[in-house]
């Protein structure tokens, strides 16, 4: 598992807005929604997440002949990704708090 | 006569749009398949569903056409092109469908093939069928031409 993820400005959004409800799976579109974060950019993200450790999906539990629609994955954070998230934006509030203090 | 091309363009390019809002759901199902297509074969079947899903959340034929277009963008990154020309054809694309989106509508309106529903095997047998089908018919015009050359 690769650590190495680069915290930017819409990793973050995304981070921020899984630890809103972490037990709670979220699909691509859902996170889109929220956070207006780009399909070019937000896949591609979750996928690094993903594959970093930080996030697990599953597929939703439908029959998708029966509902006529595809079935959407939903992504939520892993224990070490809720760590990782929540130290992260620690970090960038503390950084933030003291760049204030600087002005 | 100004007046008269004024109404005319108007009328045709209202005519684009309204076709474009028609078929922008098609589109973006195509889309979403050439995305999926050029990733690593064991990440298509999920990332094509998961995409097609995602269109299925948005409301609106442009919303989801845009979607798709973000679509290509996230498979170009987790697969990217290794090939110069490609990428800069892709870029073309791209961004004649950004600032130009009836002129990128008028040629798929001409060449897109129609996508199924189905999964992501199913669509892209039914595009090797259409190939396969467009290849015979080009051999048989081919043979018939062939064949009028001997008669003369």
């Amino acid at each position: 598992m690769a650590e190495d993820i680069r915290l930017t400005q819409p990793t973050l959004k995304v981070l921020r807005f899984l630890l809103e409800k972490p037990r709670e799976g979220r699909s691509g579109a859902e996170m889109s929604k929220a956070t207006k974060v780009g399909s070019g950019t937000l896949y591609p993200m979750l996928a690094r997440l993903e594959s970093a450790g930080w996030l697990s999906s599953e597929w939703e539990v439908i029959d998708p002949s029966v509902a006529g629609r595809p079935r959407r994955r939903f992504y939520k954070l892993t224990a070490v990704g809720h760590n990782n998230a929540r130290a992260a934006l620690a970090d960038l509030q503390m950084a933030a708090g003291e760049l204030a203090w600087m002005r | 006569m100004d007046a008269v091309i004024t109404i005319l363009l108007g009328a045709v390019g209202s005519l684009i749009a309204a076709e474009l809002y028609e078929i922008a759901p098609r589109l973006a199902r195509w889309l979403v398949l050439r995305a999926a297509s050029r990733l690593r074969p064991g990440e298509r079947d999920r990332w094509y569903e998961e995409w097609l899903a995602d269109l299925d959340e948005w409301p609106g034929n442009i919303t989801k056409l845009a979607r798709s277009v973000g679509h290509v963008k996230a498979s170009v990154r987790l697969r990217p092109l290794k090939n110069k020309k490609a990428r800069m054809f892709l870029a073309f694309q791209l961004a004649l469908l950004r600032r130009f989106p009836l002129i990128w509508a008028l040629f798929f309106l001409i060449s897109m093939p129609r996508i199924p529903d189905g999964s992501f095997r199913e669509n892209v047998n039914a595009l090797q069928e259409k190939a396969i089908h467009d290849r015979e018919r080009l051999i048989r015009i081919f043979e018939r031409g062939l064949e009028d050359l001997d008669n003369r």
